[in-house]
């Protein structure tokens, strides 16, 4: 029974997310919108522009790598507990495996911006997203390591996302918990307008066209989910027990995962507005305050 | 034997030397599969040192023309009880690994070299001095050859646990991570950052977290052996970082081992906080690399043994510490029965095969690397179909492009650029004029208007969040 609900939740999880994906995005340039004052877009425009681009021209033989991102971010998402952590997927939950599965579906889009027909300006654009990029993983990647450092002290024993969410119905971890909402804004601040945001990402397919282009605009949405998911995962860790829940705990858990998701989006979308420019420096100060609260609290306990 | 194969410059000498390399590797194999002790005069053959042998041999039977001086000669002084002899034949290797012998013992860096030699000759493991000896062997030997390097400094410093040593091994480890390389290379940061965490982990006898540490150690140096210089993509992606690829592993066990070892001891929450950053570090450098290499034009090579041991390693890595089960067990002082009670991974047979297809990270977290191996497979599948990136694009990136962030243009003068940036100007004028930005503008220039000032507003924000979820869950 509790391998069927694992199985069920995981492709519930699955399902959901791969609808929900474009949405988030929408949800965190509305949110970015609402505070500089701009025109909001309406809920569905990114499916909607999706759709168009799928029924555009289609070229079949650059799909192989588009597929390939998508399968990234959909396998990022597989492991990562949205609605409970009794999932299939869920003993693979690991911080890094997780940031480095997202990192990987955008480097398949960064080998797009070194094609065969060169435009000067516009392509050089695309090489110069790219280059800043790989700085940012400089940063993102030791603040994953980071991340799992910081569980480990907090709380001898919980080995990955899921393994926290359960640890912490046990035993109450308060400042790790507080700690991990430092370190979940430093990684959305470090992964900021590059990785979340849908339009700088256009800057990097700068030949891809109709099918292609809405192929690889679906697999940066999936892998924007999935940030925000980690992000959450991290921020709010208590997701329940699966195999414990009766029938309307487990609906409850079903609709309170979206509305996480949509919570994270937003507050990510407006720390997007705030934090354009560099934003190491706050990267670096909230990693230390998350540092030195799970410090304080390992050494006051 | 070992040394009988290292150069025979004719095309049966090539078949000798991979014969001859064949026998070798299978008489270490044997040796470190049945964890037997072979003593033939001066030579002595444990498992710990064969271990050893069987990633130089393999590493001389991976380069090209197969058979390096400089590995063999090596694997020849492992051999040899330490001492002037093993300082001789260690030394001579170095040398051959150069075009000229004197060459290597010529300038400063010579001199340093015949330094750590002498003192590789003299001072014996297991004396205070031994770890010294050790670092200093490994800085000698890791630019020429790091298996070597490696070897020496594990045999150096495995007999002589004092509090510092760890943290001089870790310590050497974040610094080879360094914009400038001093002293190492950034590839060299990992593996001591490994060894550090599992001679620690061993000194506060902790049996799992030390064998995963020693585990991401052997991991490290067998894809060092297995690894190319130059190989096509696939080879290329199932090295690298991402998970489900053999780079990936090395990196998960040693950071979940500095886990457990801050989880288990107050004293290493600052190292475990300063080497989960670091491994970061080296894990992005570590692709970094790869992707410069992705680019770099090559022949697509004959790589088929070379995939197959990587996927081998990638997917099965249980199989490869089945193989290395005595000399692990001997450095982490793991005994089969404490380990059974954790899931570790070496049991009784009938659990095997939970061994082969789960690992175990040394602070309870545990890795299917099968499944995501799978995983990774289907994603190489769908990238070299069609028109992947495995076809011929013609590319023109440059390392200098990738490197320099803020390099643009070259190609206009600075007064078509000027012209082109008012241009520029109006236009986004113009658009504004005519009826705001576009919704998803096609570039990121002009985008959304930023505040500086509300950043105050935002910091408040933070810490009230921060603060709501520890009131919240407290």
């Amino acid at each position: 029974m509790a391998l069927v609900v694992a199985w069920l939740t995981e492709v519930v999880q699955l399902a959901l997310l791969a609808l929900l994906a474009p949405f988030l995005v929408d949800v965190m340039s509305m949110a970015a919108a609402v505070l500089s004052g701009a025109r909001m877009s309406v809920p569905g425009e990114r499916w909607r522009q999706i759709a168009t681009g799928w029924r555009g021209p289609c070229e079949p033989q650059g799909a192989g790598p588009a597929w390939a991102a998508c399968a990234l971010s959909g396998g990022a998402l597989a492991i990562t507990p949205l609605i409970s952590v009794d999932m299939a997927g869920a003993s693979l939950a690991d911080p890094l495996a997780i940031g480095l599965l997202l990192l990987g579906a955008r480097a398949v889009c960064w080998q797009r911006a070194f094609g065969a027909g060169c435009v000067w300006r516009r392509d050089r654009e695309a090489q110069r997203q790219v280059a800043i990029q790989w700085r940012m993983c400089g940063w993102i990647v030791p603040v994953l390591g980071l991340v799992s450092a910081l569980m480990a002290i907090g709380l001898p024993g919980a080995a990955g996302l899921a393994g926290l969410a359960r640890d912490l119905h046990v035993q109450a971890a308060p400042a790790l918990v507080g700690a991990l909402v430092f370190a979940a804004l430093a990684l959305g601040v470090l992964l900021g307008p590059q990785f979340l945001d849908a339009a700088s990402f256009e800057v990097l397919l700068p030949e891809a066209e109709g099918r292609l282009r809405a192929m690889f605009r679906y697999s940066q949405d999936l892998a924007s989910c999935g940030w925000l998911l980690l992000i959450g995962d991290l921020m709010l860790p208590g997701l329940p027990d699966g195999a414990t829940l009766s029938i309307p705990g487990m609906l409850m858990a079903w609709v309170a995962a979206p509305v996480r998701l949509v919570l994270v989006a937003g507050v990510l979308g407006v720390g997007m507005v705030f934090l354009r420019g560099d934003v190491r420096r706050p990267a670096v100060a909230l990693a230390g305050a998350a540092i030195i609260l799970v410090l304080s609290g390992r050494f006051a306990s | 034997m070992a040394v009988a194969y290292v150069r025979w410059p004719s095309a049966k000498g090539e078949i000798a030397t991979r014969v001859l390399g064949g026998a070798h590797l299978a008489v270490c194999l044997w040796s470190v599969g049945c964890g037997a002790d072979i003593h033939a005069g001066i030579l002595v053959l444990d498992p710990f040192v064969a271990a050893f042998e069987c990633l130089l041999a393999l590493r001389s039977l991976n380069a090209r023309p197969a058979g390096l001086p400089a590995p063999m000669l090596g694997a020849l002084s492992l051999l040899v009880q330490p001492g002037p002899l093993q300082a001789l034949l260690a030394g001579l290797g170095l040398a051959m690994g150069r075009s000229e012998v004197a060459a290597a013992f010529t300038g400063w860096r010579g001199a340093v070299r015949l330094v750590a030699l002498i003192l590789l000759g003299v001072v014996a493991p297991g004396t205070m001095l031994a770890p010294i000896v050790g670092l200093v062997a490994f800085l000698t030997f890791a630019p020429c050859e790091p298996l070597l390097g490696s070897a020496f400094l594990l045999l150096f410093t495995i007999s002589a646990p004092a509090f510092w040593v760890p943290s001089l091994i870790c310590g050497f480890g974040v610094l080879a991570l360094a914009p400038r390389q001093i002293l190492l290379s950034a590839s060299e940061a990992p593996v001591l950052m490994a060894l550090g965490v599992a001679l620690a982990a061993r000194r506060a006898d902790l049996a799992e977290t030390s064998l995963a540490a020693f585990e991401a150690f052997f991991l490290f140096l067998g894809n060092h052996a297995v690894r190319a210089e130059a190989s096509g993509r696939p080879v290329l992606l199932m090295d690298s970082v991402l998970p489900g690829a053999a780079g990936f592993l090395p990196f998960w066990l040693a950071l979940h081992a500095v886990c457990g070892l801050a989880a288990a001891l107050t004293n290493w929450i600052a190292g475990a906080l300063v080497v989960g950053l670091a491994l970061g570090i080296a894990a992005v450098q570590r692709s970094r690399s790869i992707w410069l290499k992705m680019f770099a034009p090559h022949g697509l090579g004959h790589d088929g043994i070379r995939l197959s041991l990587l996927a081998g390693i990638a997917a099965f890595p249980g199989a490869f510490f089945m193989l290395l089960r005595a000399p692990l067990e001997r450095l982490s002082g793991a005994s089969p029965a404490g380990l059974s009670a954790h899931g570790g991974a070496f049991q009784a047979p009938g659990r095997m095969m939970t061994a082969l297809w789960m690992i175990p990270g040394g602070d309870g977290a545990r890795w299917y690397p099968g499944v995501a191996t799978l995983f990774l497979f289907v994603i190489c599948g769908l990238l070299t179909s069609g028109r992947g990136i495995a076809s011929a694009r013609p590319s023109m990136v440059v390392d200098s492009v990738i490197l320099s962030v803020g390099h643009r243009g070259g190609a206009f003068s600075f007064g078509q650029r000027r012209f082109m940036a008012r241009a520029r100007r109006w236009a986004a004028h113009g658009r504004q004029w005519l009826g705001g930005a576009a919704r998803y503008p096609l570039t990121a220039v002009g985008g959304r208007a930023t505040s500086s000032a509300h950043r105050l507003a935002l910091w408040l924000l933070l810490v009230a969040l921060g603060l709501a979820a520890i009131g919240w869950e407290g």
